[in-house]
C-alpha cells in the first residue's frame, strides 16, 4: 500500500463516520413540536391583543357618541326646559318692570 | 425518497413536521458535517445542525424553487454555522482540549496493523491545514471521497475542490 492510499485510509477513518447522535431526529422533533406550540401560543396572543384593541377603540367610540347623546339629551329633557321657561319668564319679569317704572 | 416538489406538497397541506422528517434521512449528516468542519466541535456542530433544521421548519412555507432544495439547506447550513462561530469567538488552538477530544469521539474502525498514524496527531494535523483546504479535507473523507458532493456543500467549483484536496494532501504527506 502506497503512502497516499495510508493517508487516505487514516482520513476515512477519522471522519467517515463522524456523525450525529443516534437520538438526534427524536430530539429534533420534540423540539420541533415545542416550537410549533409556541408559534400556536403566540399566534393566539397576538390575536387577543388584537380583539382587546378592536374593543377598546369601539367603547372609545361609543363612549364618545354616548357622551353627546346625553348633552344633547340633557338640552331637550323637560327639566332643561323648565328651568329655560323660568329664565325667560323672570327676564320677561324684569323687562316687563322695567318699562312700567319708565311709564309711571 | 420524496423529491423537492413532495416535500412542498407536505409543507402545504400543512404537515411541516413530516417534511422536516423526510428530509432527515437526506440530509441530516451531510448538515452536521458542514456544520463539523466550521466549528470543530461535535456538541457545538450538533446544537447548530438543530438550529439548522428548526430554521429550515420555518422557513419552509417560503421556499420558492427557484435553486434545489439542496442547495437552499446548504446555505442556511453555511450561514448559521458562520454566526455560531463568531458568537462562540472559538478560535480553537493546537491545545485546546475540545480539539483533541475530538478524535476520540469519532470510533476507530482501523485495523490494528494500520494505525501507525496516531489519530489525535492527524487531527492536529488536519486542524493546521488553512480553513478551506481543512474543510475540503474533513468534507471530502466523509462524503465518500466525492469531489462533487464537496463542491456542492462549500458552493465552490469542483476544480477548486480538487485543487485545495491536491495541496492539503501533499501537506498532510509531507507532515506524516
Amino acid at each position: 500500500m502506497t503512502e497516499p492510499d495510508k493517508l487516505d485510509q487514516h482520513l476515512a477513518a477519522l471522519f467517515a463516520r463522524l456523525d450525529t447522535r443516534p437520538d438526534f431526529n427524536a430530539r429534533l422533533l420534540a423540539r420541533l413540536h415545542v416550537e410549533a406550540q409556541k408559534d400556536a401560543l403566540a399566534a393566539a396572543n397576538r390575536a387577543r391583543r388584537e380583539e382587546e384593541a378592536r374593543y377598546r377603540a369601539a367603547r372609545r367610540e361609543l363612549r364618545t357618541t354616548r357622551h353627546w347623546k346625553n348633552v344633547l339629551g340633557r338640552l331637550l329633557s323637560g327639566e332643561c326646559f323648565g328651568v329655560s321657561t323660568l329664565e325667560l319668564a323672570g327676564g320677561a319679569a324684569l323687562g316687563i318692570g322695567a318699562v312700567a317704572s319708565i311709564l309711571r | 425518497v420524496l423529491t423537492d416538489s413532495g416535500i412542498m406538497d407536505l409543507v402545504r397541506a400543512n404537515r411541516r413536521d413530516e417534511a422536516v422528517a423526510a428530509l432527515l434521512p437526506l440530509f441530516r449528516r451531510k448538515v452536521f458535517g458542514l456544520a463539523y468542519s466550521y466549528l470543530r466541535n461535535r456538541d457545538a456542530a450538533e446544537d447548530v445542525t438543530q438550529e439548522i433544521f428548526i430554521k429550515v421548519w420555518r422557513a419552509l412555507p417560503d421556499f420558492d424553487g427557484r435553486a434545489a432544495m439542496s442547495t437552499w439547506i446548504y446555505t442556511i447550513t453555511r450561514n448559521t454555522s458562520l454566526s455560531a462561530l463568531r458568537s462562540r469567538r472559538q478560535h480553537s488552538s493546537l491545545s485546546d482540549p475540545q480539539v483533541l477530544a475530538e478524535a476520540d469521539l469519532v470510533p476507530d474502525t482501523t485495523p490494528a496493523q494500520e494505525a501507525e498514524l496516531d489519530r489525535p496527531a492527524l487531527l492536529r494535523l488536519v486542524n493546521q491545514l488553512p480553513a478551506k483546504q481543512r474543510q475540503v479535507v474533513m468534507l471530502f473523507y466523509m462524503e465518500e471521497q466525492s469531489h462533487e458532493a464537496v463542491a456542492a456543500l462549500l458552493a465552490m467549483p469542483v476544480g477548486t475542490v480538487k485543487t485545495l484536496l491536491h495541496r492539503a494532501r501533499a501537506q498532510l504527506s509531507a507532515a506524516v
